[in-house]
């Protein structure tokens, strides 16, 4: 005991004098790496679990979150000076980001970008200051910024970015995309010509789509989100970028900011006007969708309530009109619509995956369809030739020429080749975190191309 | 120009003492705190470093950072998320409290109260076994982590009490039925567990609180006679 106080006491001290002397520069600052991930929101939560449980001393992990109504604080070390990340919402006015420092990436491509940024960046700092490299005495003594964000959250994977060649993606969890709606008119399922339909106002009413009279709306999150992203690609079977959605009198244009005039944020039920309620279309992860059920208690989690109570349900997709031969006929029959399931034994929602059906006490006949086999990339498929479409993988995103690539692969990659290497992430090591934030874990299934080492990954190049 | 040397100079030697005070200090504390138990990561820098990204600099801190880090997290037994802006009380009976000597469908009365500045939404409580750490929300779930019972061990007992706050969302009680007895369940990813409680087996019951921005866990022996 007496030991534990003396020890108490001299860590206070320890850290009352580190304070004070707070201005000389840090002491690790030479030796840490210190990591930082931004980019998707809706990866967000599970990496933030999952990077403060690999916060260690010598590795500091840092999630900057999208939309924080503070600035976001990350301390220097040998690659970055004393960071900051700008927010872009709360109180005016917005502040304007002083270099280094960046608005907080909001969105998968919006991470990616900056990785690329500042991995690409010749400047260098000192004091706060740029040091220009004409002065190359002082250039040479300045800190670079190439290590200013390591790690890119992304819910999507997207051809070239951040590099051709030199980005790679480290899948970890499962999630899927589907519609959502908060309308009492909606039908419960729509087949993915419906969902397109309505994208491209063939369908401009509830009723024409198996629901109640009433005029839809459209919305979407802005353009670098991950989920809009892979919604317009394996829900819609648009590009990426594809920004060109028709409207006419009957068939409003798609909104893309929510009621208070903000960008219209992915996942964000609580964010469409009262007077959409009753019309509102728009994409949703399954994985957020199951972790702000979960928490349906807490306001500050649960994002699916409007202001009057009514909460925005994720919806099925019907896959049988699509078409899939004879055989596939009856898929609006047999096939389950729905990726998300209850779990009755834990009281609370969950992806319909792999671990529900090892454990669920009544057997679907019709399947548990979020699985990497419906994972076009991983299945080699296309998004309407996988068995159930909205099935997608999540990534952390490093940059080979990262001065921080080794740990950061380190801490949410593998070595792909056979006997690679793998982090605690890559080993399964926090399959039930992933699936407590709703995502799914992935089997150590080892294959010929993404998962050479047999890890919990799967790791694709850009 | 001065005669005195630039090192000497107060602005060079100032912060070099404090900063080998410091040194000293630090190193004293590696010496000192080598080889201990838990308590050593509770205030080790990586566990300071996950706080300073949350809370020092304003920035509404994420759910996910409220969990501890690994560091943090005691081997074994009841744990309690650091830096949660929730209080639980046990209530005690001469000195000792309810939780301790029940019987099986003996209902125990928590009370939960948010610190001034904050808020409490929500208690979830579950009976889990008694020698592990409840830490996250995965180990939380029965299917999930195992370590919390999937259904009551007896018929007068529970195996999940929800209560939902409501506004000006302050203290909250929660009353749970512990029970005695054993089950055997399937996990999702890690196989068959068996969870037991009884006077051979101590267990806890843990409740999940939901506070602004973010939730934690704490644990509460309970021991049988």
């Amino acid at each position: 005991m007496k030991s534990v106080l003396l020890k108490r006491s001299l860590i206070a001290g320890a850290v009352a004098i580190t304070s004070v002397a707070s201005y000389i520069p840090m002491i690790n600052a030479a030796s840490a790496d210190v990591i930082a991930a931004s980019g998707s929101d809706t990866t967000e939560n599970v990496m933030g679990s999952i990077l403060s449980q690999l916060n260690t001393l010598s590795n500091p992990t840092y999630n900057v979150p999208v939309y924080g109504t503070s600035n976001f604080s990350v301390p220097g070390d040998a690659y970055c000076p004393d960071n900051v990340f700008y927010r872009t919402i709360g109180s005016s006015p917005i502040p304007t980001p002083v270099a280094p420092g960046i608005a907080a990436p909001n969105g998968s491509g919006a991470g990616r970008n900056a990785l690329r940024d500042y991995v690409g960046s010749t400047k260098r700092y000192t004091d706060g200051a740029e040091v220009l490299s004409s002065n190359a005495v002082a250039y040479a003594a300045a800190t670079p910024v190439t290590g200013c964000t390591d790690i890119a959250r992304s819910s999507s994977f997207s051809s070239g970015s951040p590099a051709a060649t030199k980005g790679q993606y480290f899948g970890f969890a499962l999630d899927s995309v589907s519609w959502a709606s908060p309308s009492s008119k909606a039908p419960a399922n729509l087949t993915l010509a419906q969902i397109q339909g309505i994208y491209n106002c063939t369908f401009t009413d509830w009723s024409e789509v198996g629901g109640s009279a009433g005029p839809i709306q459209r919305y979407l999150p802005p353009t670098a989100s991950g989920t809009r992203q892979f919604f317009q690609s394996d829900l819609l079977g648009l590009s990426t970028s594809y920004n060109s959605f028709t409207s006419n009198a009957s068939c409003p244009a798609v909104k893309v900011v929510d009621k208070n005039g903000d960008p219209f944020e992915e996942n964000r039920g609580d964010r469409i006007p009262d007077s959409d309620i009753e019309k509102a279309i728009l994409p949703y992860s399954a994985g957020q969708w199951v972790y702000q059920a979960n928490n349906a208690a807490n306001p500050s989690i649960d994002q699916r309530k409007s202001t009057g109570g009514t909460v925005t349900q994720i919806k099925g997709i019907n896959r049988s009109p699509v078409g899939k031969g004879v055989a596939d006929a009856t898929d609006n029959v047999t096939n389950n619509t729905s990726h998300v399931a209850y779990n009755t034994i834990d009281g609370r929602y969950q992806l319909n995956d792999s671990g529900w059906a090892t454990v669920d006490p009544t057997p679907d006949a019709a399947g548990y369809p979020v699985k990497d086999t419906n994972y076009p990339k991983e299945a080699g498929k296309t998004y309407d030739t996988v068995d159930f479409p909205g099935v997608r993988i999540v990534f952390n995103v490093l940059h080979s020429d990262s001065p921080s690539y080794g740990v950061a692969r380190g801490l949410v990659g593998f070595n792909n080749i056979e006997s690679g290497t793998k982090s605690t992430l890559c080993s399964g090591g926090f399959k039930s975190t992933i699936s407590a934030y709703g995502f799914s874990p992935l089997t150590s299934t080892a294959n010929g191309t993404s998962n050479l080492a047999g890890s919990t990954c799967r790791r694709y190049l850009a | 120009m001065s005669a005195t040397p630039n090192w000497l100079e107060p602005k060079v030697v100032i912060p070099s003492v404090i900063a080998l005070v410091a040194i000293c200090a630090l190193v004293a504390v590696l010496l000192v705190g080598g080889g201990s138990d838990g308590s050593t990561g509770s205030a080790s820098p990586a566990g300071a470093a996950a706080v300073t990204s949350t809370t020092q600099q304003g920035t509404v801190p994420s759910e996910a950072t409220e969990e501890p880090t690994t560091a943090t997290v005691p081997n074994s037994g009841p744990y309690t998320t650091p830096t949660m802006p929730v209080v639980v009380q046990v209530p005690e009976e001469d000195g000792t409290p309810v939780t301790d000597g029940v019987i099986d469908g003996q209902a125990v009365t928590v009370r939960a109260e948010p610190e001034a500045d904050s808020l409490l939404f929500g208690v979830e409580a579950r009976l889990c076994r008694g020698d592990r750490a409840v830490v996250t929300d995965g180990d939380f779930a029965p299917s999930l982590g195992g370590m919390c019972i999937d259904k009551p061990l007896s018929a007068v007992s529970d195996s999940k009490v929800s209560v939902v706050g409501q506004e000006p969302y302050g203290s909250l009680d929660v009353t749970f039925r512990v029970g005695v007895g054993s089950t055997t369940f399937m996990t999702q990813y890690d196989g068959s567990t068996t969870i037991s409680c009884g006077p051979a087996s101590p267990c806890q019951i843990v409740l999940k609180l939901q506070y602004p921005k973010g939730f934690g866990f704490k644990g509460i022996p309970v021991s049988y006679r």
